[in-house]
């Protein structure tokens, strides 16, 4: 799998990268707790995500990651009866106080099943451009796109076609796709590869690993392996409290809590 | 079979493998009677039907009854032999045919009395008697005879499935013949393109001297109004009520939560429940309410007359769909919204997470792809508009003076009740023959509009919903 290396000017810059690489910490989470209804799924969690890097969330079932990833681009606001309390701060604004719509184009998502809308690639493309109403040109956008999801010179000729024709590996890059063409500073990924067969893993972590350093990632994942192969930090989780954080180096063989050392051995 | 236990004698059911294994010895015997009371009761029940169908027939019911019952008492002994106990249901089944047969007989040709005014002929009871009991008749030999097995079983459950459809589709065919025997004669172009229109007046002729009042008319038979009448409401309704139901709906599920749009959901079922008549007297308040308003004309509608006179009639084509509209908007709201929310989650969270307004989701994720609902509602709200009747009653007339929004409402259905129902022989002896073909036309309006969403609804999920 060749892996796919562009330079940053091939997509046009939004206007808050302008400090990238400069600042050391590109989100900040300042106690967060999240409640569904009565029952309180993130108790309190303080984490400091670092810029340009891969940092992996990792933990059982059910300690509040995906609900942790949710909360950085607003998206527990729209299941009903969610309550949030405590600071996130993306470059010092508190995203909580932001027009979410605002904060979605800065923090972009990759969810866990490959959702490609029923339309044309192209469109799909296009959409969050369209959308957010971005001055781009688009032909640029779309080719700027594919290039760093490593589709371009499959799909270069079939742009037309219905995005629901593509393989699904194909399809969760066609998201990616989708979500770089808004020039996002941080991208979001749900267990982006829990769909997919090895082959398509290995393409999408190529993605990953080249995108670093344009962008901030933050994945959450149950695949231990993928988390040491592409990660560069480690925050373990569990039962809604963050037990762990650190370079996956040092996490991974020299683990300060003994929950993270027997969630690691297990895996 | 396990040996030193008895055939039978502990089972507390029917075991089918005991009895497949059993009765074995005997099939061809078994499978005989099965055949004669397979045959014996399918006879019955023709027989019944057609008693039904034909006027004091009396054809052996009481000879097929005991026959039948015979078939059946064959069966349940035969049962006994192998299995050594009584199937209850079979064994109920016989004698309630034996008791019904005796019943039979006891009644008199013609039945008076029994509360009803009029006479029964003893066909009537024969054919009610025989339908209902050869029908179990019917299953319990198909049972026997495929070798009592559970999937016998299950096949022997088809006579009593198939009837009620066989029945279902034998009233519709008797319904369309009716319509394409009466109707089919009076095709003709001239009935399709020419407008009723019968009107009288005098105009003075000056012969000499002496001016002398002379009688011109007008006598045009035809349904061409009627047509155009029942199309200009269907669109006139589509037009209101589109835009307002899908409105409503994305109402109830996007923007509000709770009371309101559990009351709006409330009303939404409600008002299919209120009678249409009802709709209608709301028509006439409004037709009332409305005249010495400037409204007047725009509500009841106008016409001229044969001396250029302008006059109001009583209810316009614009009133009848807004009225019909009462009834059609809630079926698209709830198509509506049925649709909404079969959008996948992941598709909806998806667009937010791109970065796209509630607004921009809306209309290009959620309704694109909820458009083949849509299409649905629509159908059932053009049906309605095609068919109804009792809400543009007061409204309508015999369209004479012409179709157009502001015109007096008229329609197919409308007119096929003043076929029957107009007390005035005038109409009815003129227009009446075309009673049927207007019927014929009315169907296949509604067959065409079926024909033309389905086809919609297919190209629209392919495009909106990648099907």
């Amino acid at each position: 799998m060749a892996s796919v290396k562009t330079k940053i000017d091939e997509l046009p810059q939004s206007d808050n990268n302008v400090n990238k690489n400069t600042t050391a910490n590109r989100l900040e989470i300042k106690q967060l707790a999240v409640w569904f209804g009565q029952s309180q799924v993130v108790k309190g969690i303080d984490l400091n995500i670092p810029s340009g890097k891969v940092t992996a969330i990792i933990g059982p079932s059910g300690c509040g990651k995906t609900t942790l990833l949710r909360c950085l681009n607003r998206l527990n606001e729209v299941v009903p009866g969610s309550k949030v309390k405590g600071q996130i701060l993306l470059d010092g604004e508190d995203i909580l106080n932001m027009d979410p719509m605002l904060l979605r184009r800065r923090i972009g998502m990759v969810f866990q099943k490959p959702n490609p809308f029923p339309r044309s690639i192209r469109e799909n493309v296009l959409y969050g451009v369209k959308a957010t109403k971005l001055n781009v040109d688009h032909e640029h956008a779309v080719q700027a796109s594919l290039k760093k999801a490593a589709l371009w010179n499959e799909l270069e000729h079939r742009l037309c076609d219905s995005a629901l024709a593509l393989s699904i590996g194909q399809q969760q890059r066609l998201c990616i796709a989708r979500c770089l063409a808004v020039s996002p500073e941080v991208i979001l990924y749900d267990e982006p590869a829990s769909a997919l067969d090895p082959v398509s893993t290995a393409a999408l972590e190529s993605s990953i690993m080249a995108m670093k350093g344009d962008y901030t990632q933050i994945i959450v994942t149950h695949n231990m392996r993928e988390a040491l192969r592409i990660s560069d930090y480690l925050a373990f989780m569990a039962h809604g409290k963050l037990i762990e954080f650190g370079e996956t180096k040092q996490v991974f063989n020299n683990p300060l809590r003994p929950e993270t050392r027997e969630y690691l051995n297990e895996g | 079979m396990i040996s030193g236990r008895k055939v039978g004698s502990d089972t507390n059911y029917h075991s089918p493998p005991l009895i497949v294994a059993v009765m074995s010895k005997n099939k061809v015997a078994v499978k005989a009677m099965s055949l004669f009371s397979l045959t014996l009761s399918g006879l019955g029940l023709l027989l019944g039907c057609l008693c039904l169908s034909l006027n004091s027939l009396e054809a052996f019911p009481i000879l097929t009854l005991v026959l039948i019952g015979f078939g059946m008492l064959m069966l349940s002994l035969n049962d006994r032999h192998f299995t050594h106990q009584w199937d209850g249901k079979l064994l109920f089944l016989t004698i309630l045919i034996f008791i019904s047969a005796c019943l039979l007989s006891l009644i008199p040709e013609y039945v008076y009395g029994l509360n009803v005014s009029g006479i029964i002929h003893r066909s009537f009871f024969s054919a009610l008697i025989l339908i209902a009991l050869s029908i179990p008749a019917l299953g319990y030999s198909l049972y026997y005879f495929l070798g009592a097995t559970p999937k016998a079983r299950d096949l022997s459950y088809y006579p009593l499935i198939i009837f009620p459809v066989v029945l279902m589709l034998g009233a519709f065919g008797i319904l369309l013949y009716r319509l394409f025997a009466g109707g089919i004669t009076h095709f003709s172009w001239h009935m399709l393109s020419t407008a009723y229109n019968q009107q009288i007046w005098q105009t003075e002729v000056w012969q000499g001297d002496w001016p002398q009042w002379v009688n011109q008319s007008i006598y045009l038979t035809g349904i061409r109004n009627y047509v155009l009448g029942t199309l200009l409401l269907i669109g006139l309704t589509a037009l209101i009520s589109l835009p307002i139901g899908i409105g409503v709906g994305i109402y109830i599920t996007e923007y509000s939560t709770g009371f309101l749009s559990k009351l709006i959901k409330f009303s939404c079922t409600a008002l299919k429940s209120v009678s249409v008549f009802i709709l209608g007297i709301t028509a006439v308040s409004l037709v009332n309410y409305s005249t010495g308003t400037p409204f007047a004309s725009l509500i009841r509608g106008y016409f001229y007359d044969v001396n250029g006179q302008r006059h109001l009639s009583n209810g316009s084509f614009v009133t009848g769909a807004i009225i019909i509209s009462i009834l059609v908007i809630p079926i698209i709201a709830r198509a509506t919204e049925e649709g909404i929310l079969s959008v996948p989650q992941e598709m909806k969270e998806g667009s937010l997470a791109l970065g796209a307004s509630q607004g921009h989701t809306l209309f290009n994720v959620l309704v694109p792809w909820s458009l083949p609902n849509i299409t649905t509602g629509l159908l059932l709200g053009c049906a309605e508009a095609a068919g109804s009747l009792a809400t543009i009653w007061y409204l309508s007339g015999t369209g004479e003076y012409g179709v157009s929004p502001l015109h007096q409402s008229t329609s197919l259905s409308y007119f096929i009740f003043l076929c029957r129902g107009d007390t005035s022989p005038g109409f009815r002896s003129v227009e009446g023959a075309y009673q049927f073909a207007a019927a014929i036309i009315l169907i296949l309006i509604t067959v065409g509009l079926s024909i033309s969403v389905l086809i919609l609804k297919k190209r629209l999920a392919k495009r909106y919903k990648g099907v």
